[in-house]
């Protein structure tokens, strides 16, 4: 079985609450991105960084991911990620034709 | 049966008592759903993305929502899973008294949550948003915003539910390390998947 950290206390609970700050941070600082004048193309990408960030974050720290088998590993994010992002290109690819026979003109 | 057919030995890729990825069953099969769970919300993420490249025109999501509220919003979903974590790690050390008070503060920030969110819905449909038209002029706007955040309001209900029932069997002793690990993978799911609506429906 995969080990996890048998320690509890408060080191423990202080080093997960360093966690939250550096997430807490992220939050804070993806707001200010959203509401800066920045173009939508950058805003989007700086956004999606930020998630992507904090999502690593979650998975790695919180959910204990770096204590698990490699191929469980490559499995969890090649299964959420790719597998997200290529749901994500077929729009991307389309959006011209998407733009052109907008319901909503 | 001969001895040359035999069972393959115990550790070896598909002999019995092998353990595909070192864990067992159970987290394996959650980490399947997470994964399934994962790409329905992706899915429902990229049909929103495409009404909003489809859609000439979009409101500003400041005007509609009140970013400080959604803030504490997403604080109070971070700091339960930052209290879940605890509650995890507790049950692996056996102090059973730390696992208790930190499941219990996973579902004050879960009821929490979730209380934040009854009065955003109630303070939206209160402005006149419904799931096929609103003031704001783009009827996809809040059918997104009821389907999106409905969903994941759906999730973290049933992750509240999910960690009474472990926050019960706790407290009579007959909560496994297993079963506490498996509801906080679920919790901080739902967390993950808040990080993306936040960002792509509140903030781009």
């Amino acid at each position: 079985m995969s080990e996890h950290p048998a320690e509890s206390g408060k080191k423990v609970y202080l080093q997960y609450a360093k966690i939250l700050a550096v997430l807490a941070t992220l939050t804070v600082t993806m707001i200010f991105i959203g509401e800066s004048p920045l173009a939508q193309a950058p805003k989007v990408f700086l956004l999606l960084l930020g998630s992507g960030t904090k999502a690593m974050l979650i998975i790695f720290y919180f959910m204990h991911l770096r204590f698990e088998h490699k191929g469980l590993v490559l499995t969890v994010l090649v299964g959420i990620f790719v597998t997200s992002v290529l749901m994500f290109l077929v729009p991307a690819y389309d959006g011209g034709y998407i733009l052109e026979h907008s319901l909503y003109k | 049966m001969s001895d040359s057919q035999a069972a393959p030995a115990a550790g070896s890729l598909f002999g019995e008592g092998s353990l595909p990825f070192d864990i067992g069953w159970q987290k394996l099969m959650m980490w399947i759903f997470i994964i399934t769970d994962a790409l329905l919300f992706a899915g429902l993420l990229v049909s929103y993305g495409v009404v909003r490249v489809a859609s000439p025109v979009w409101p500003d999501q400041s005007v509609a929502f009140d970013m400080n509220y959604i803030t504490l919003m997403t604080f109070t979903l971070i700091a339960s899973s930052w209290s879940m974590v605890c509650a995890v790690s507790a049950s692996n050390a056996g102090n059973k008294k730390h696992v208790s008070t930190f499941l219990w503060l996973t579902i004050f920030g879960g009821v929490s949550f979730l209380g934040m969110q009854v009065y955003e819905w109630s303070h939206f449909i209160h402005e006149g948003a419904r799931l096929t038209s609103n003031p704001w002029g783009v009827p996809q706007f809040s059918a997104s915003f009821f389907v999106i955040t409905g969903f994941h309001g759906m999730h973290v209900t049933t992750g509240v539910i999910i960690l009474l029932i472990v926050a019960i069997r706790s407290a009579k002793g007959k909560a496994t390390a297993m079963g506490i690990e498996n509801a906080g993978l679920y919790w901080h799911f739902v967390d993950l998947v808040w990080v993306f609506v936040f960002a792509l429906f509140y903030l781009v």
